[in-house]
């Protein structure tokens, strides 16, 4: 005999495992802290990959106005302005990245409460049914 | 009233039915539209004008996730520009990859509200995406959207800044400096950018932020508030930085996107407030205070259908019989 009700159960764990389950469960591998510095230091790679090549077009931009200070020997002036524009948007996108990813983070754990929660009521469904198989018996 | 409810209770169902195959086909046409959009814009690289090319990039990407997609469409606006001038190419790359380092990465799942842009924006009807955007996504949506428009208005200004490089292959380094100057210089000025992001993080705020509410109609009322504060702040930030407005098209496309969003809610959820209940329970870990809105369904009523002609038939091969009684 089918357990209907089992069955409902079990086809909502399906959908949330087949949607948006794969990654929660993923991310519920990690600890918060683990997860939000896991991912600070890949954005903070790409950062400086995009920081590098826009520095790279205002160079180009701006050749001349570089290799006039270059001559000045005040080259070192200019890289340190460039350094610290390259820390504040570093700074600016840790604080981002923080609130993104520990949200995120609590999201992701907060549907899987729910996916847990339906598990443990197929868990039910499965002792009720064999407990009424044993009755008859 | 009814009519309307059976109704879009036989469309959820047909859909729900079909869903695999009504997504690909809405990913394949939205992909069609997104290129022809590319190409008519650009079309410097004959092949990829071609319409079976574009029937085919369509294809793939219509069965590939939608962040893949991206990719393809880049490819494509990086062929297109290489064909105009390799320099212009190097520089459009480079601002595709600067833009998905810092921006793109935070917005999965969001592809959808980047390509909607530009397709729109032919049409003057990019005004829409906000507050269909709010629905669906966080307001962080705004960054797509907002990316969406950059691009389109960048190719522009790189396109036009072709007569500085020069055409083709030809490599002249001069002209790129002045070139890139220049195309930055005019992004810089052009306050519609600024405007529409201002506009679009205003409208999926409010749109997010009432959405969240619990009070009855909460969708609904986010929705409506959404499009009047999109209204106000659009021809504000057009007054404040004196850019140029299609007050029509503006004003449809922000009514196409309300009617939209309110089609589209409806569709995904019809509730009847009048027999809501607040109930209240507990468990191990927690408390619940729990608003429960019954859900309005309607049954499609039941077709009897009467067979006239076999009674008619019965009828008459007892008359028959009865006369024959009658003879005997």
């Amino acid at each position: 005999m089918l357990n209907e009700e089992k069955i409902r159960w079990m086809t909502r764990a399906s959908i949330y495992e087949k949607r948006q389950g794969h990654t929660d469960l993923e991310r519920n591998e990690y600890f918060l802290g683990d997860y939000v510095r896991l991912h600070l230091l890949k954005n903070m790679i790409g950062v400086t990959v995009a920081y590098i090549l826009m520095v790279g077009l205002y160079a180009v931009c701006k050749i001349e106005d570089i290799f006039a200070l270059a001559a000045n020997m005040q080259l070192m002036v200019f890289l340190k302005e460039v350094l610290l524009v390259y820390l504040i948007l570093a700074l600016i996108y840790t604080g981002i990245g923080i609130i993104y990813y520990a949200w995120q983070y609590q999201s992701s754990h907060k549907q899987l409460k729910k996916y847990y929660r339906i598990l443990r009521h197929i868990d039910q469904c499965g002792e009720k049914n064999s407990r009424s198989q044993e009755d008859k018996r | 009233m009814t009519e309307i409810f059976v109704m879009r209770d036989r469309i959820n169902r047909f859909v729900k039915e079909y869903e695999t195959w009504f997504l690909i086909v809405a990913k394949f046409i939205g992909m069609m539209f997104v290129f022809s959009c590319v190409n008519s814009q650009l079309g410097y690289f004959e092949v990829l004008n071609n319409p079976m090319v574009n029937i085919l990039l369509a294809l793939i990407c219509s069965i590939i996730p939608g962040s893949f997609s991206v990719f393809i469409v880049a490819a494509v606006i990086a062929a297109h520009m290489v064909k105009l001038s390799v320099l212009l190419a190097v520089l459009t790359v480079v601002v595709m990859l600067i833009v998905y380092l810092m921006f793109l990465k935070f917005a999965p799942g969001q592809s959808v509200v980047l390509l909607a842009v530009p397709v729109l924006m032919q049409y003057n009807l990019h005004y829409m995406i906000p507050i269909l955007a709010g629905m669906y996504f966080s307001p962080y949506a705004v960054v797509p959207a907002v990316i969406g428009l950059f691009m389109v208005k960048f190719l522009g200004y790189t396109c036009a800044a072709v007569s500085m490089t020069g055409t083709g292959m030809s490599i002249n380094l001069e002209g790129a400096t002045e070139a890139i100057s220049t195309i930055f210089g005019q992004l810089a000025d052009d306050k519609s950018i600024w405007s529409y992001a201002i506009a679009a993080a205003v409208t999926m705020t409010v749109v997010y932020l009432i959405s969240q509410l619990s009070f009855d109609y909460a969708w609904y009322a986010a929705i409506v508030a959404g499009a009047a504060a999109e209204i106000i702040v659009t021809f504000f930030c057009a007054a404040a930085f004196g850019t140029e407005l299609n007050i029509i098209m503006t004003n449809v496309g922000i009514i196409i996107g309300t009617l939209l969003a309110v089609f589209l809610q409806f569709m995904k959820c019809a509730v009847d407030y009048s027999r809501k209940e607040y109930i209240q329970f507990e468990d191990d870990d927690y408390y619940y205070y729990v608003k429960a809105v019954p859900k309005i369904f309607i049954s499609e009523p039941e077709k009897n259908v009467v067979k006239m002609n076999s009674r008619k038939k019965a009828f008459a091969s007892k008359e028959v019989q009865s006369s024959k009684h009658h003879e005997e």
